[in-house]
């Protein structure tokens, strides 16, 4: 890409929440794209494929972790930050196994979040130590 | 043999004691015979003016079953002849005699006993009357037909037959007025004591009077009947008459004729008397005639006053019958007359109603012991009993002297007259403190453990709770710190800061609903009645359980009517109920296939002025063991159940006036039906 700001997908059901995050990350010069469901990100990725995905775990039908998998599955890695209500050990150890690089607990905070993006996508402006504490036990 | 032994001696006992009364009967037979013949005749071809001997034979035949009648004729056989040849009657005359005042006893009583019907007698004026018409005038006409042969036999002329039968004809007739009543009377009717003493004294005054005024008044002499007296005289017992009829009825008439007949014929007998104009057969059947025309209608008086006395005893006998019931049922009784303002009320009542006993009673007064809070209600309900031929109900509270609060139900009922206007108002009043402070109980205890196990529903949603309160969270933790970030460039742009703050308040008016919904599900008080939309109500539940649903992977079809009316309810235990059925339907789904986890909810009015509400899953739904037993409490199939859900809902929906039921889908899974009045059918039925 030859933007200077990434380009992040932010997917989650609720749309006061996306769009919060949305302005948090564009506060930061990051490009976001929002979608309202998995499958909604999924018809946008034969336009492209983002940098960084922004997940949440909780939405009807085709939730975060059912994405995670699809996505596996067809062989597609996007770096992923996934973001949850529930710290459930058996979730996060699910969406470690399918490669997910950071596990942050709703409410997040913004500078958790832009360090776990930037450490995704390499950016390593912060460096590991931003990671989130939780990233590994 | 010991059986034909018992069966001998229980015959013989009968037959002992039949004898003992078969001779009694003879005994009184012959006793009339001798006081006939002692009071005597006035010539030697005619009868005694009355014959009491065929009367104590009727008696004894009207007491017992014809089959033993034969008992009592061939017991009296022996007496009649005694007595008759005392007077030295010649066998065939006396046995002709005999036939005949038999054949008029069993005549008498065959036909009393068939058309008169059962005793008493002397208390009913149309008995009365039958007795009279059977035993004085049908019965005795018919056998002094044969009764004229009597004296023929004796030597007397056949010529003389219609002079014979007038006279056999007349002194049964005039034994069956003058002695019969009184007799059967006696016999029949459970003697009362006549209390006070001083009845007894006014029965023996009367009496006396009554032979000495007859005495005097038919002991005339010439010269009365020329001062033009005679009528004077005459009339003069009836005062007496009257008098004992009026206050002793129909013993107080039949005495009075037994003793007027017996003075007169006595006097008659024995001395100047008003018959003396004609010869001795004419003097006699005049004299007879006289009684018979007398004794009838105060016969019949006797009658008609013993029926108005008893009428008015049975009246006040089963009036004291029902206040003494209602009072031991604790229930007071009261009428209102309506055309006279007249107001009536048993002394329980008043005590029910906090009323001194001897202030005059009115709505007023009543409405004064009344809750101030119920009395439109109550003579709203008054006015409908007056207005409705139905009677009307309703319960309201008594303010007691003292603080007390007594819980009453009331019912009235009106009376109404030919065109169909209102006379009486009259009802009960029943305490039912008990049944009510029992029913507060109840109802505390219902809404106790409504309380507990919303408390435990919330807990269980704690998760769910959590994950609706991070959202707003979130959302408002991002915008304030884009905020941030915004204001810290150089040229922020303050429009976009303006937005992040408007998504800020927003959320946290979000999160503050959320709180609220908890809260008012946690909060224990009152029940209060309020207009429950019930599709906002479903709407707001499924908020509450919108992660808790994800989390299941149960997606949601929602089929509300759109013109569905209001229920009258408490909220927070409606949608109680909700979150139950939800809830379960939920778990029924947690072992089928994710994407068959489909959660149907639907509103729509029923005829009846009622709504249903449908909550229905595709679980495996209801075996058949199970069926029966959904709603009893502490009853669960499920693994962490307390088995109180289902039972809390259906207390909540039946105190409502509503109803829950639980059925299998036709296409599987289970459907909960729940149905509650709505509030137009309410308005409606007001």
């Amino acid at each position: 890409m030859l933007s200077q700001a990434a380009r992040i997908a932010i997917v989650d059901d609720d749309a006061s929440v996306l769009k919060a995050l949305s302005r948090l990350l564009g506060s930061c010069s990051y490009r976001t794209a929002t979608y309202r469901s998995a499958r909604e990100f999924l018809d946008s990725l034969q336009h492209g494929m983002p940098e960084c995905l922004v997940v949440d775990m909780q939405m009807p039908q085709f939730t975060g972790l059912d994405l995670l998998h699809h996505l596996t599955r067809q062989g597609i890695r996007i770096p992923t930050v996934v973001i949850t209500g529930h710290d459930e050990a058996a979730i996060r150890g699910r969406c470690e196994a399918v490669g997910t690089q950071a596990y942050l607990l709703k409410p997040l905070q913004g500078e958790a979040l832009i360090a776990a993006i930037d450490a995704a996508t390499g950016r390593q402006q912060a460096g590991d130590a931003a990671l989130v504490p939780r990233d590994r036990d | 043999m010991s059986k034909t032994a018992r069966l001998l001696q229980r015959a013989l006992a009968r037959f002992n004691s039949e004898i003992g009364k078969a001779v009694a009967v003879a005994i009184a037979y012959f006793i009339g015979a001798e006081i006939a013949f002692f009071i005597g005749t006035l010539s030697d071809r005619i009868f005694a003016p009355f014959w009491p001997p065929n009367i104590v034979l009727f008696c004894a035949l009207v007491l017992v079953p014809w089959k033993r009648w034969w008992i009592y004729i061939l017991a009296v056989l022996p007496a009649h002849v005694v007595a008759e040849l005392g007077v030295g009657m010649g066998a065939l005359q006396l046995l002709v005699a005999f036939a005949t005042n038999v054949l008029v006893a069993v005549l008498n009583a065959a036909a009393a006993q068939r058309f008169v019907g059962e005793q008493p007698w002397f208390c009913d004026v149309r008995k009365t009357w039958l007795y009279v018409l059977i035993t004085a005038l049908a019965s005795p006409a018919i056998v002094a037909l044969a009764g004229a042969f009597v004296p023929i036999l004796g030597g007397g002329s056949l010529e003389d037959f219609g002079l014979h039968w007038t006279q056999w004809f007349a002194s049964n007739s005039l034994a069956s007025l003058a002695l019969g009543p009184i007799a059967l009377i006696l016999l029949t009717e459970a003697s009362f004591p006549l209390r006070p003493a001083l009845r007894t004294v006014e029965a023996i005054v009367i009496g006396t009077a009554l032979v000495v005024v007859c005495a005097v008044a038919f002991e005339v002499s010439a010269g009365t009947v020329e001062s033009g007296f005679l009528p004077a005289l005459l009339y003069s017992p009836l005062p007496l008459i009257l008098w004992s009829t009026v206050r002793f009825g129909s013993r107080g008439a039949s005495a009075a004729v037994l003793i007027v007949s017996a003075v007169l014929i006595w006097r008659a007998l024995n001395g100047p008397s008003l018959f003396i104009a004609g010869d001795p057969e004419t003097n006699v059947f005049a004299l007879q005639v006289f009684l018979i025309g007398f004794a009838i209608p105060v016969i019949l008086l006797g009658a008609a006053v013993e029926a108005a006395r008893r009428a008015e005893r049975t009246t006040r006998d089963s009036e004291e019958q029902i206040s003494f019931a209602a009072t031991s049922a604790n229930i007071g009784l009261w009428q209102h007359n309506l055309l006279t303002g007249d107001f009536w009320a048993t002394d329980h009542c008043r005590r029910m109603l906090g009323l001194p006993a001897d202030a005059p009673l009115s709505w007023e007064a009543i409405g004064s012991a009344v809750h101030p809070d119920d009395r439109d209600m109550l003579k709203d309900a008054m006015l409908a009993a007056t207005q409705n031929s139905v009677p009307a109900e309703c319960e309201f509270r008594v303010l007691l002297p003292g603080g007390v609060t007594r819980w009453m139900a009331a019912r009235a009922h009106a009376a109404y007259d030919e065109e169909h206007r209102p006379v009486r108002l009259s009802g009960l009043v029943a305490d039912i403190t008990a049944r009510k402070s029992a029913e507060h109980q109840i109802e505390l205890q219902r809404r106790e453990l409504a309380h507990l196990t919303r408390v435990s529903v919330v807990g269980e949603l704690s998760g769910a709770i959590a994950h609706e309160l991070n959202q707003p969270l979130t959302a408002i933790l991002a915008n304030a710190q884009a905020s941030q970030r915004i204001l810290a460039k150089d040229a922020p742009n303050l429009g976009d800061v303006a937005n992040a703050l408007d998504d800020i308040e927003q959320a946290s008016s979000r999160a503050g609903e959320v709180i609220s919904r908890v809260r008012k599900l946690l909060k224990k008080g009152d029940s209060r009645l309020e207009l429950v939309d019930v599709n906002e109500l479903f709407r707001s539940t499924l908020k509450l359980l919108h992660s808790e649903l994800i989390g299941r992977r149960i997606r949601v079809h929602l089929d509300l009517a759109e013109d569905l009316p209001p229920a009258v309810g408490d909220p927070v235990e409606l949608q109680q109920v909700l979150l139950n059925l939800i809830m379960n339907a939920s778990d029924a789904m947690s072992s089928i296939a994710t994407r068959r986890r489909v959660l149907t909810l639907t509103t729509r009015t029923t005829k009846e002025g009622f709504m249903e509400g449908v909550v229905s899953d595709q679980g495996r739904g209801i075996a058949p063991d199970q069926q029966g037993r959904l709603f009893e409490p502490f009853y669960t199939t499920k693994e962490h159940g307390l088995g109180l859900g289902l039972s809390i809902c259906s207390t909540i929906l039946n105190s409502h006036g509503g109803d829950l039921s639980i059925v299998n889908n036709e296409t599987g899974g289970a459907r909960a039906i729940f149905v509650l009045p709505v509030y137009r059918a309410m308005a409606a039925a007001k």
